[in-house]
């Protein structure tokens, strides 16, 4: 499983699997979104967190069809589907991976594109924080959606209409953490239940996953 | 391909085909009633005036887009426990009859929200949560007609439908904690303390057991035709192999 | 109540206006968009029922009780 990881790692940074693409991506969002709604420095804290969140949720989004396909395209999920490790072990080694990628680097990222975004001053830490937290769930999700969608020719537009929908509630929560932060009002409950779906999602979603790249296989 | 893959399907086709004249003639009875009843013969109410009347179409609807996802929640189940494929075609035939319900239900509310509270549309717990389940129906269907293997997209979707399931309450969930809404609360329940009044209600469920009919209606017409289109299927596929 | 059965048919647009008070274009828009959707599902689920079974008829036609 460790060693399913560390490939998956090297090829992301390797080939420019797209590990780049994902925090450009953020950036430009973080840059496209004051000039749309204009440089007002209220507005724009106001409107940050849940931008910073929408942001990464939809760059996390830009890897995800390539998490399986690949491998299904090549073979070598059929040869990981004879492996001695589970596949609900394949999955999770690969959420993790995509996640190391993504949802790291953009936890990263996210407090200084928050400067960009007249983000509050102490919502800064909790930004990152719940990007960390909110994150793996996203990629675990992410992974799910991509195992339902691996046999579809170009199914990267069905798997965003597949995944979006499950987003809400990471969403919901993380944002909410933020919000709360920048005004400084009490975030224990968002940043539990935002923890919550990361664990139920991470316990989960993994069987979920695995059954779908199996009838996949068959 | 088998007898035995047709078996079953053989009895639902003519189980189905005596039972549903009668179905679809209630249904109609209890929806022509029900609507022309509610519109016509009941009192304006003291405050929302006449738009009272969208109640008869806003609830029902509202009701059977949440129960259509449930039936297809059970369907899905049956289908992966009990690889019954007419449970699975089942389950396919409902979701955009739920889909339906699902529009039914967002447009007159917001033919109601207009005059009541001064907008077409708030973000508000329920209405949200119905938009976020009208995504999953989208979400659902798409990934029934993108798949080709029939088998493997019954068992895709069923798994979709499962974990769709858990995220659409986590997502209720969520949204009621994300904004408090102006939302009345159930309009029905059994315990009538807090009811609507009875002129409103006798009408009001003739109108829900019409949309049930409907709905059952509805499914059994697209499951015998998802059964028809299978064998249709198979039947080409050999003619192409001769 | 009474009052639906004193309408003469040529006023019942007029009538139907007056009835629903200043709420009529709501009411009568949400009616309108309901109806048309509940038809347009039925209509479809009606038409795919029977285009299905005319294309199965004629391919069992064609494979001839081999079936």
């Amino acid at each position: 499983m460790i060693a399913l990881f560390l490939r998956d790692l090297r090829l992301a940074f390797r080939a420019g699997g797209g590990f780049g693409l994902a925090l450009a991506f953020f950036l430009l969002v973080a840059v496209l979104v004051p000039l749309g709604v204009g440089p007002k420095a209220a507005t724009l804290a106001l409107i940050a967190p849940g931008i910073l969140w929408v942001g990464a949720m939809l760059s996390c989004l830009l890897t995800l069809d390539r998490l399986f396909a690949t491998d299904f395209e090549d073979g070598s999920l059929d040869l990981l589907a004879t492996a001695p490790i589970p596949m609900e072990g394949v999955v999770l080694a690969k959420a993790a991976a995509h996640w190391v990628t993504t949802g790291l680097p953009l936890a990263l990222l996210a407090p200084v594109l928050g400067i960009l975004l007249q983000l509050p001053g102490p919502a800064f830490g909790w930004l990152t924080l719940s990007l960390l937290i909110g994150t793996p769930a996203l990629s675990m999700i992410g992974a799910f959606g991509a195992a339902l969608t691996v046999g579809i020719k170009r199914g990267g537009l069905l798997l965003s209409l597949l995944v979006l929908p499950l987003y809400v509630p990471t969403l919901i929560f993380g944002a909410e953490v933020v919000q709360r932060a920048g005004q400084g009002a009490p975030l224990q409950s968002p940043l539990l239940l935002l923890a919550g779906i990361t664990a139920g999602a991470l316990a989960l979603l993994p069987f979920a996953a695995a059954m779908a790249i199996r009838v996949n296989l068959r | 391909m088998s007898v035995w893959e047709y078996a079953n399907p053989k009895r639902f086709m003519d189980t189905s085909a005596r039972v549903l004249p009668w179905l679809a003639a209630l249904a109609a009875l209890c929806l022509i009633t029900g609507l022309i009843w509610g519109f016509f013969f009941t009192p304006d109410d003291f405050r929302q005036g006449s738009t009272v009347r969208i109640i008869y179409l806003h609830v029902p609807a509202a009701m059977m887009a949440i129960n259509a996802w449930v039936m297809m929640l059970v369907a899905s189940l049956i289908w992966l426990i009990r690889r019954h494929h007419v449970s699975a075609l089942a389950a396919r035939a409902a979701a955009p009859v739920g889909l339906t319900f699902t529009l039914i239900a967002l447009i007159t509310g917001a033919f109601w929200g207009q005059p009541m509270w001064g907008t077409w549309w708030a973000w508000d717990p329920r209405l949200t949560s119905f938009l976020i389940l009208f995504l999953f129906y989208l979400g659902y269907i798409a990934l029934w007609s993108a798949i080709e293997d029939s088998d493997a997209a019954a068992d895709l979707t069923s798994v979709l439908c499962m974990v769709g399931s858990v995220f659409a309450l986590l997502s209720r969930y969520a949204v009621n904690f994300w904004n408090q809404g102006l939302h009345q609360g159930a309009s029905l329940s059994l315990d009538k303390e807090e009811n609507v009044a009875d002129v409103f209600w006798v009408p009001l469920l003739v109108c829900i057991a019409g949309f049930v009919l409907l709905f059952v209606t509805l499914v059994l017409i697209r499951t015998r035709t998802e059964i028809r289109a299978r064998r249709l299927q198979h039947l080409l596929l050999r003619e192409r192999m001769q | 109540m009474d009052k639906v059965f004193a309408i003469p048919l040529p006023g019942f647009v007029d009538w139907l206006l007056a009835y629903l008070g200043k709420y009529a274009a709501q009411v009568l828009g949400s009616y309108m968009a309901s109806l048309i959707l509940l038809v347009a599902i039925i209509w479809l689920s009606l038409w795919r029922a029977a285009r299905t079974k005319r294309a199965l008829a004629q391919a069992e036609a064609r494979a001839g009780g081999r079936v």
